[in-house]
């Protein structure tokens, strides 16, 4: 991680100048909307009082034309803005965290890494991302995006009419690094719902779960750890030999940082992490000025969740035959 | 008379079912040791090649060398106790922070592509044996949890299942050596040397 001084310097070199003029472009972008949205208001009470007043509705119906028109018009703009700002603004960011990290705003993970993590066992139907950062940190080549997977299920009604309705398997930020140590097979450390809610008979129900996804559940030594996560691998000696004491506490670290839902997935030598997210990173706000630090620590921070791994998990440390 | 038969019939059907879950712990405690069996050999094979690469430097710490030679050709074998062979072993460990240590005084050694690769070789190996040693205390802890847990307890102590003994790790080196790994434990955490 860079130092305050470093960020300070780069926020003043690199983005300052950017940011302000980003901000002018989004002060004009919302009054803009803010005078366009008078003005409905203005077309809506007129229309009113002319219905009430015994006068024709057809007016009202011109308002909400009106209205779908201008929401169009706002929704383009407020895309173009967003668009406008990234490239600059977050590629910068993920820059000054590590010079090889390449940003493409309209990229994501490539649905095949979704797949080999094996995490969701769900098929996916329709797959969709964005905000692609990847590169190699240190000795680790690592790539994230956020990620929205959905499977369908169709419903037909007795009248004939069919109905698709969409599921989300897992939406938030998807990470995947080069694991630091060669392995073959399947190791999942999901979170642990079950040993949270019922305790030993928890792991009980766990034994029998194991079934479905092909997997054994791996009981491992450390109860903080277990108490956060279930672990099913397909070799119980691999996935101790990945998940190490020391990886163990580095995996909470991480979920403790994350304070969110996590799911880490140890295969073909490398290592997924599936972070649910309530909100859409990386975006601008046009309702708040900018060229604030604060605002830019936000998006530093969102960024860091990605790479953090790299760090965090030490995948750095190759002192053993992978290099 | 149905009732009393039916009693009986759920009662053995129940000590087999018990008796049938203890014999599967039994036996993965038993593949879990051999799965270390496996990751001590891989070692016993990488033995020589450090001895051979370190004494060309380190001519008069020969007593460690022959010492390390003497254990792994006693260890490789075959034909120990268990007992006897996590002893050997342990012994082995202890020599091979030994022989780590000596590297130390040789930067030339320490830096040698050939040094290097073997250490790697043997970081890896002494976590997999580390991982090996984890996965048979669990399935231990598995079948020693049915054996004293009633009453499943009941049907080990009818059929001589008894709880067995955990793999310590080999104790740490007194003389806190300055190598920046650790061998024999199954940390991680640290850098590179």
């Amino acid at each position: 991680m860079r130092s305050e001084e470093d960020f300070e310097r780069f926020y003043q070199a690199e983005l300052l100048g950017v940011l302000r003029d980003l901000e002018e472009r989004r002060q004009t972008l919302w009054a803009r909307f803010k005078v366009g949205a008078w003005v409905l208001i203005a077309l809506l009470i007129m229309a009113l009082a002319v219905w009430g007043a015994g006068g024709t509705p057809v007016l009202l119906l011109v308002v909400a034309v009106a209205a779908l028109v201008a929401a169009a018009v706002w929704w383009t703009l407020a895309s173009d803005f967003t668009k406008q700002f990234k490239r600059p603004v977050i590629g910068a960011i993920a820059r000054f965290l590590d010079p090889s990290l390449v940003y493409e705003p309209e990229r994501c993970v490539p649905e095949q890494d979704f797949v080999d993590s094996k995490l969701f066992p769900h098929t996916v139907d329709r797959y969709a991302g964005e905000d692609y950062v990847a590169g190699r940190v240190g000795g680790t080549a690592i790539r994230f995006s956020e990620v929205h997977a959905q499977y369908k299920t169709t419903h037909t009604d007795n009248k004939g009419r069919t109905q698709t309705t969409w599921h989300t398997i897992f939406r938030g930020l998807f990470i995947v690094a080069d694991f630091n140590k060669e392995f073959r097979g399947v190791t999942l450390v999901l979170p642990d719902v079950a040993e949270k809610a019922f305790g030993w008979l928890g792991q009980v129900i766990q034994g029998w779960t194991d079934v479905f996804r092909g997997l054994e559940l791996v009981k491992l030594e450390d109860p903080e750890f277990e108490r956060e996560f279930v672990v099913y691998a397909d070799d119980q000696v691999g996935a101790r030999y990945i998940l190490t004491p020391a990886l163990m506490q580095r995996l909470l670290e991480f979920k403790r940082e994350a304070g969110r839902q996590v799911f880490f997935s140890f295969a073909r030598s490398n290592v997924y992490a599936a972070v649910t997210t309530g909100t859409d990173l990386f975006e601008p706000r046009l309702t708040a000025p900018l060229s604030d630090p604060a605002v830019v620590r936000r998006y530093l921070r969102q960024l860091h969740l990605g790479v953090g791994v790299v760090e965090d998990l030490d995948l750095n440390t190759r002192i053993w035959t992978k290099e | 008379m149905i009732f009393v038969l039916v009693g009986l019939a759920l009662v053995g059907l129940a000590f087999i079912l018990v008796f049938n879950g203890l014999v599967v712990r039994r036996n993965r405690c038993e593949t879990a040791f051999s799965t270390i069996d496996v990751m001590l050999k891989k070692r016993y094979d990488l033995i020589p090649n450090l001895v051979a690469t370190v004494k060309g430097y380190a001519h008069h710490e020969a007593g460690v060398f022959e010492e390390v030679a003497r254990l792994r050709a006693q260890a490789a074998s075959g034909g120990l106790a268990t007992d006897q062979t996590v002893a050997v072993n342990n012994q082995i460990t202890e020599l091979l922070r030994r022989i780590l240590v000596i590297v130390e005084g040789y930067p030339e050694l320490k830096a040698s592509e050939n040094f290097l690769h073997l250490q790697r070789s043997l970081n890896e190996i002494e976590e997999q044996i580390a991982a090996a040693r984890r996965a048979y205390n669990a399935a231990v802890l598995d079948l020693n949890n049915a054996v004293q847990m009633f009453p499943s307890s009941l049907v080990a102590s009818l059929t001589g299942f008894g709880p067995r003994h955990f793999l310590e790790a080999a104790a740490p080196e007194r003389e806190a050596p300055d190598v920046g790994r650790e061998l024999g434990s199954s940390e991680t955490s640290g850098g590179p040397p």
